[in-house]
């Protein structure tokens, strides 16, 4: 898949597939309270995949299609958690046939 | 643990817990008691959160708020969540299972770490002792820094009861890094677009959320206003954000919003939105009218900014900071034509004298009218605390709130049964300050259990039932959205709040004119005894006008009787009558 690589504030409305990367602490309560945002966001989920660092940080990824304005709504939202301690959005592939959830 | 733990709260200045104890949170209680912190019992778990809630509001830091595993702290989560949509600063503690146990479905096991995960800024399960002075300090602190919100932190009962002496210098706080909410600098070339803007503007108007009450902004939102002479419309947490007696100031927009601050917001050609996440309560619908207006956003959080109107302008900053700055770069605004606001003026004059004409023709008490007379005798520093119904709304509508931080009310999440408990803490909060709780009979009736409290720990506080015997918003959808099919809304004349209030050793009166009323309200607030005062309302009259139906815009208000003729779109041509005209541009607050 060749990424488009777009950052959030760039990336506008377009519609396509989306990654997000979080990067947080509070093992599986911190994956659960993201999870908790992200189901609200109209993303069609195709793919979530967490790593859980010796380090007590952990890693997630999370890839969905859908609308820049979603993508950046959510990724705002968990920015904002206090478990965060980085987020970064960008779009993978434009779809303007894609469809949301 | 819990010894340690009572410490840190008393540390971080915690003199007051709300709350009911249980078994998995009995021994927090003790330590609490030892640390001399002052437990209020309330009668349910609900109480405790909304006391808590207000109490936060008043002081402006966390009211903390206690209960045990299980049903306990099930029975927290209306109020926590009440606590998230109005962004109040709260801290819940919770007792929970032993970690033995977790997931056995053990006795008064609940996941309340996950129950609460989407209504919380924070929680956290402690799992070992070391770890509950840094989640106490977090999360208290979390629960104010940036957008206020409430945190929980969940204690399981062998972690509370393990010994922990705390010998050596413990972290203050989780990992969490703070400098996130604090808000930036405004971008200057955000201030300056926004600024370009508004004095190129011909009709703006500023829309006031709560965030302008947290920010203490509204000496700035005034100036800003008198500077651009443009009015002033709130939603409904902004009614405590801004003094109702300015001139420049409508009041609230929205559904059930009042008709010149309708008109406002729905003919500014540019909206300085300040502090609101833009409520579809308050623009009616999101387009195609608001997407058509240019608009600046101000607001600390930047999930906000855009979240549902897309903003010409977002200015993700302090509101405080960001409005200085703009009045730093609006030195001198031209003189606007004040044709708009005499038109408003207008349109405030005529929906007045429509509801004096309306009141006239009630067959029991007009809900208005019983405000305005209870708001001649309340000082303007009494807290007002609302329930929810239709006597919130009208309050919304024509209580006018003189000294900002002084309104508080379920306005996000709608919670019936908000007004006795968040009276209590308002009074426990301010117990020098009058505390009036306007009620519905629905919503008193949700939580009045509560009223234990008032002559338990003395908080005279002033309860006023709008007693209508109907869950009578839901009515007034059945009636105009139903076909006047009333189903499940209309209450039996039982119970007597007069004899509920006796139970619990409260005067109760039933007036029957509006003297009585200003002569009871006058009585309870002067001589600071508590008073249960249930006003008859008439259930087929009493429906909330004006109204905007979901989904139309504001122009398309159901306004009241005897107003068919005034249109709420402005035109430019308008010409006022004669003797308005004659009356020159006076600016007299209502």
């Amino acid at each position: 898949m060749e990424a488009v690589e777009m950052g959030v504030e760039e990336m506008g409305n377009a519609r396509g597939l989306y990654e997000l990367e979080v990067e947080a602490w509070n093992g599986m309560d911190a994956v659960m309270r993201i999870v908790n945002i992200a189901r609200r966001a109209k993303l069609r989920y195709t793919e979530m995949r967490t790593v859980f660092e010796p380090t007590g940080r952990l890693r997630l990824r999370l890839m969905g299609w859908g609308e820049g304005s979603e993508a950046r709504w959510l990724a705002a939202k968990l920015e904002r958690m206090p478990e965060v301690y980085r987020v970064e959005a960008r779009l993978l592939r434009p779809d303007e046939d894609a469809f949301p959830a | 643990m819990v010894d340690h733990a009572a410490r840190v709260l008393k540390e971080l200045g915690v003199t007051e817990v709300f709350g009911v104890t249980g078994g998995s949170i009995m021994g927090f209680f003790d330590a609490l008691a030892l640390e001399d912190v002052e437990i209020y019992m309330f009668r349910h778990e609900q109480g405790a959160a909304h006391a808590a809630d207000a109490y936060g509001r008043v002081k402006r830091r966390p009211g903390v708020a206690a209960a045990t595993s299980g049903p306990g702290a099930t029975n927290l989560v209306t109020g926590i969540a009440n606590a998230y949509f109005d962004s109040a600063p709260m801290l819940a503690i919770t007792g929970q299972v032993p970690t033995s146990v977790f997931g056995r479905d053990a006795f008064q096991e609940t996941d309340i770490v996950g129950v609460t995960a989407p209504i919380t800024k924070f929680n956290y399960q402690v799992r070992r002792p070391e770890e509950a002075g840094p989640a106490l300090r977090t999360a208290y602190r979390l629960a104010y820094e940036g957008r206020p919100g409430p945190t929980l932190v969940d204690f399981p009962r062998d972690v509370q009861l393990q010994r922990y002496l705390c010998e050596e210098e413990e972290q203050a706080y989780l990992p969490v890094d703070f400098s996130k909410y604090r808000p930036p600098r405004p971008d200057p070339a955000a201030v300056r677009r926004a600024a370009r803007l508004l004095a190129a503007a011909l009709r703006p108007v500023i829309l006031v959320g709560g965030g302008v009450y947290w920010a203490r902004a509204w000496p700035e939102v005034l100036r800003l206003a008198e500077l651009l002479q443009a009015p002033v419309v709130t939603t409904l947490p902004g009614k405590n954000s801004v003094p109702a007696n300015h001139p420049l100031v409508m009041g609230p927009a929205g559904m059930h919003g009042r008709l010149e601050a309708d008109a406002a917001l729905a003919n500014a050609d540019v909206v300085l939105a300040v502090g609101t996440r833009f409520s579809d309560r308050t623009v009616g619908r999101f387009s195609p009218e608001m997407r058509e207006k240019k608009v600046i956003h101000i607001d600390s959080d930047p999930s906000e900014v855009g979240k549902n109107v897309p903003p010409t302008v977002g200015i993700v900053a302090d509101a405080k900071a960001a409005l200085q700055a703009l009045l730093r770069e609006l030195p001198a605004v031209p003189r606007r034509d004040r044709r708009f606001l005499e038109w408003l003026l207008y349109v405030r004059r005529r929906y007045e004298e429509a509801m004096e004409n309306w009141a006239r023709r009630m067959r029991k008490f007009a809900p208005w009218k019983v405000l305005k007379t209870l708001r001649e005798v309340a000082p303007p520093d009494t807290i007002t605390v609302t329930g929810v119904g239709s006597h919130q709304m009208w309050a919304e509508q024509h209580w006018d709130v003189y000294v900002p931080g002084t309104w508080l009310t379920s306005a996000g999440l709608g919670t019936m049964g908000f007004c006795v408990p968040a009276a209590l803490g308002a009074k426990i909060a301010a117990r020098d300050r009058p505390v009036l709780c306007i009620d519905g009979d629905g919503s008193f009736q949700m939580t009045m259990n509560n009223l234990a409290l008032v002559r338990d720990y003395n908080l005279p506080i002033t309860i006023v039932i709008f007693d209508n015997r109907a869950l009578m918003l839901v009515k007034h959808w059945q009636i105009y959205l139903y076909d006047r099919r009333i189903v499940a809304t209309e209450y039996t004349s039982r119970p007597d709040f007069a004899k509920i209030a006796e139970a619990y050793d409260i005067e109760a009166v039933r007036p029957t004119s509006l003297d009585e009323v200003r002569k009871w309200a006058d009585w309870s607030i002067r001589t600071q005894e508590p008073l249960v005062m249930i006003i008859d309302i008439d259930n087929e009259e009493d429906l909330v006008l004006p109204w905007v139906k979901p989904g139309d815009w504001l122009t398309e208000a159901v306004k009241p009787p005897g107003l068919e003729d005034l249109s709420l779109t402005y035109s430019p041509d308008w010409e006022p009558p004669r003797p308005m005209a004659a009356e020159a541009s006076t600016t007299a607050g209502r």
